[in-house]
């Protein structure tokens, strides 16, 4: 169990947790003077079927798309789970057999590994601009520190979700895919879980820095004042903090009925033993933290019951215990079967909501008739308008706009009830 | 009253770790005047092989502790033969002439043993199943947990052991005699090169026994070292360099000012409280709580 804990743990916190969903990393280069006839966004995939092929008669035109990330390293398996992923689109998309057709486009994958390095990723952001490819996905938290000077030239840049929300600022970090909700979706939509169960008086316990404070702002945000729901205490703790019984006290004391604990690593399941040692049953709300801690997973079940986090629909399983939404629970068990894959492990790593990134791509590809980044910007940002666009099932949008590259929609993001299931590793049972 | 008692609570049982912590760097600085910058990932290793032995190959708790300690004493043997010992033989054996490079050498080690460490485990933060019910005393209204009570527990026999073997057993009192005079020691019939040996063994073998106490706490987690190597250096300095005593009064003082400053600061205050102590101590009595001065003649 442990194996598959470490597994579910290196690619959940990687993968998941910040950074869940890569960036779309688009790099100008000096091509803003040529027309942009915007192709309006469609709802569905399947709309978008040779929708803007290549009008010159020859061979396809190959699209080269970059994937940089920590490919060696304790993070790599975050990395080489996208980079199966992505091959793995991009062979049905060029075979004709994708979920998103894009005839007269050939789609290349290049990798390279920044071993988690700000600085070598902006090197190979660079490295890979002067090559001709536009199209960039940073994966990883490092990546984030790249994003920078890449944003200061005017160049257009996505990164990985850390701190929360920052992938929402079109300013800065444009078309995250944003699936994983480590963000205030996740905390809005445990807040609507919160009221459903009575839930008034918050305790919001989080980590000391400024990641924390971004979740500890969010919740402020997310906080339904007018229901009459209140922060009681608020309190902030360095990371390497493992007594939490002094800290649970004042959470008793405080009288809150929920508390939110924002941490990572081993605070997460000191805290959670504090809680257990006072036999308190008050619900924890973890956006994230606790994604982050495998070790958790060995909690009683009883305790578990009651810890929440919150992910998009596309990786919850309903009452029935089956995925929510179905096709990518197909599309799911299509990728393990594709990679041979048997353990848990390496199931718990691979999910169907990977492969929204790469057709993502190829759909604003398509749309662009290229991979112009003025034409890329217009076709992701017209999205909005158009009432988003969808890729494995409709039911599973994604929209951005000029002033919001957050890409996933707060709707389709649901709390999920904190706990591992053999069958469908990777997918969280729905809280309701 | 109750959450200052809890605080005291929380102080007392951290405080319990980096007191063993302390006194490992105590054990081998008193006998050998090195520093071994590697005695906190000692605590990595403890929880990590009570881990491997435990969870992982299944074993019962207490041969799986014991066998724990001794890989964490044998992994800081392997340090003070291959980071320690060669020096004195290129410096021409003076332990005063090593105490600098062996600073660095440890480092080195420390970092060594933390890499070998994550190859072998990985990153991740690997379950660690209880050794008590996880319910607490509660008495009236202060929790106490079975967890909280073996640390501080723990800590006490071991320290209480340790000074027992510096008082009165012949290799105790052979450190002791290299501590205060190593030429002198020599001297009298101490096998110098063998005693450093067993300092660095027990060193290990007490930081391993903190990893043991701790790990049901932490779980096992390759990244835990650097901060008890960090707790367990002010601890030291706090008690006194080369005080059993010290190490414990230091772990003690280091443990609740941060639990005061977690429970009553509400920030990250509890960041800059070893370094606050230290910079107290350090400017107000160098030689530390219970450290004694040394007057010599030169």
């Amino acid at each position: 169990m442990s194996t598959i804990l470490q597994g579910r743990f290196r690619r959940r916190a990687v993968a998941g947790t910040a950074l869940s969903m890569a960036a779309l990393l688009l790099v100008a280069a000096c091509s803003s003077s040529k027309s942009s006839s915007s192709t309006a966004t469609t709802a569905a995939a399947s709309a978008t079927t040779a929708a803007a092929a290549p009008t010159t008669a020859g061979p396809p035109k190959t699209i080269t798309v970059t994937l940089i990330g920590p490919f060696t390293g304790p993070f790599a398996s975050s990395s080489t789970s996208l980079q199966k992923v992505f091959q793995y689109v991009f062979d049905q998309v060029n075979a004709g057999t994708g979920v998103v057709k894009a005839p007269g486009y050939t789609f290349k994958l290049v990798t390279n590994d920044d071993g988690n390095v700000a600085s070598k990723a902006l090197d190979f952001a660079r490295t890979a601009q002067s090559n001709g490819s536009h199209i960039l996905n940073l994966v990883g938290h490092a990546e984030v520190d790249a994003v920078q000077p890449l944003t200061s030239t005017g160049q257009m840049v996505g990164t990985m979700e850390d701190p929360p929300d920052v992938d929402r600022d079109a300013t800065t970090y444009p078309y995250s895919f944003d699936f994983y909700a480590n963000d205030i979706d996740g905390i809005t939509a445990q807040m609507r879980l919160a009221a459903s169960k009575g839930v008034k008086k918050f305790a919001v316990l989080a980590g000391a820095g400024d990641q924390y404070q971004g979740y500890v702002d969010d919740v402020t945000k997310a906080l339904p004042t007018d229901a009459g729901a209140s922060i009681v205490l608020t309190q902030r703790f360095d990371p390497n903090t493992s007594d939490f019984s002094s800290i649970v006290t004042k959470v008793q004391q405080s009288g809150a009925d929920g508390v939110w604990f924002f941490a990572t690593g081993s605070p997460v399941q000191s805290f959670f033993q504090a809680m257990q040692a006072a036999n308190s049953s008050l619900p924890i709300f973890n956006a994230f933290g606790s994604l982050t801690c495998a070790a958790c997973f060995a909690l009683p079940a009883s305790f578990l019951s009651h810890v929440y986090v919150a992910f998009p629909k596309s990786s919850l399983l309903g009452s029935d215990g089956t995925p929510l939404v179905a096709a990518y629970g197909t599309e799911t068990q299509n990728l393990w079967t594709h990679f041979g894959l048997t353990s848990l492990t390496d199931k718990a790593g691979l999910g169907a909501g990977l492969e929204d990134i790469p057709y993502g791509i190829v759909w604003a590809v398509v749309q662009a008739g290229g991979d112009d980044p003025a034409k890329l910007k217009t076709a992701f940002e017209g999205t909005t308008a158009s009432g988003g666009v969808s890729f494995l099932d409709p039911s599973i949008k994604y929209e951005w706009s000029s002033t919001d590259h957050g890409g996933y929609e707060t709707p389709n993001v649901e709390a999920a009830v904190f706990g591992f299931n053999v069958k469908w590793p990777g997918f969280f049972a729905a809280a309701s | 009253m109750v959450l200052f008692l809890q605080a005291v609570v929380s102080g007392l049982t951290i405080g319990a770790i980096y007191a063993l912590v302390a006194v490992g760097y105590n054990v081998v600085y008193a006998s050998t005047q090195v520093f071994n910058l590697a005695q906190g990932m000692l605590v990595m290793v403890g929880v990590l092989m009570t881990y491997e032995f435990r969870e992982v190959m299944g074993w019962q708790t207490v041969p799986a502790i014991a066998a724990a300690v001794v890989v964490a004493g044998l992994v800081n043997v392997a340090i003070e033969r291959f980071c320690v010992a060669p020096l004195g033989r290129v410096r021409g054996g003076s332990q005063h002439h090593i105490a600098l490079p062996a600073f660095v050498t440890t480092l080195g080690a420390s970092l060594v043993v933390l890499d070998a460490y994550e190859l072998i485990f990985g990153s991740a933060i690997l379950p660690f199943h209880p050794y008590f019910n996880a319910r607490a005393f509660n008495l009236k209204g202060v929790l106490v947990s079975r967890q909280q009570l073996f640390m501080v527990g723990a800590a006490l026999v071991i320290v209480l052991a340790y000074h027992a073997f510096a008082k009165y057993s012949r290799w105790g009192l052979g450190l002791s005699a290299m501590a205060q005079n190593r030429e002198g020691a020599a001297l009298r019939g101490v096998p110098v090169a063998g005693a450093r040996i067993v300092a660095f063994a027990l060193a290990g073998v007490i930081s391993g026994l903190a990893g043991m106490a701790i790990a049901p706490v932490t779980y096992a987690d390759t990244t835990l070292g650097f901060n008890y190597a960090l707790k367990g250096f002010v601890a030291m300095a706090i008690g006194g360099f080369g005080s059993t005593t010290g190490a414990l009064v230091g772990g003690a003082a280091l443990g609740l000012t941060e639990a005061m400053l977690v429970t009553y600061g509400n920030d990250q205050w509890r960041i800059y409280a070893s370094l606050l102590l230290l910079l107290v101590i350090f400017t107000v009595r160098p030689r530390g709580l219970l450290g004694r001065q040394t007057i010599r003649t030169v």
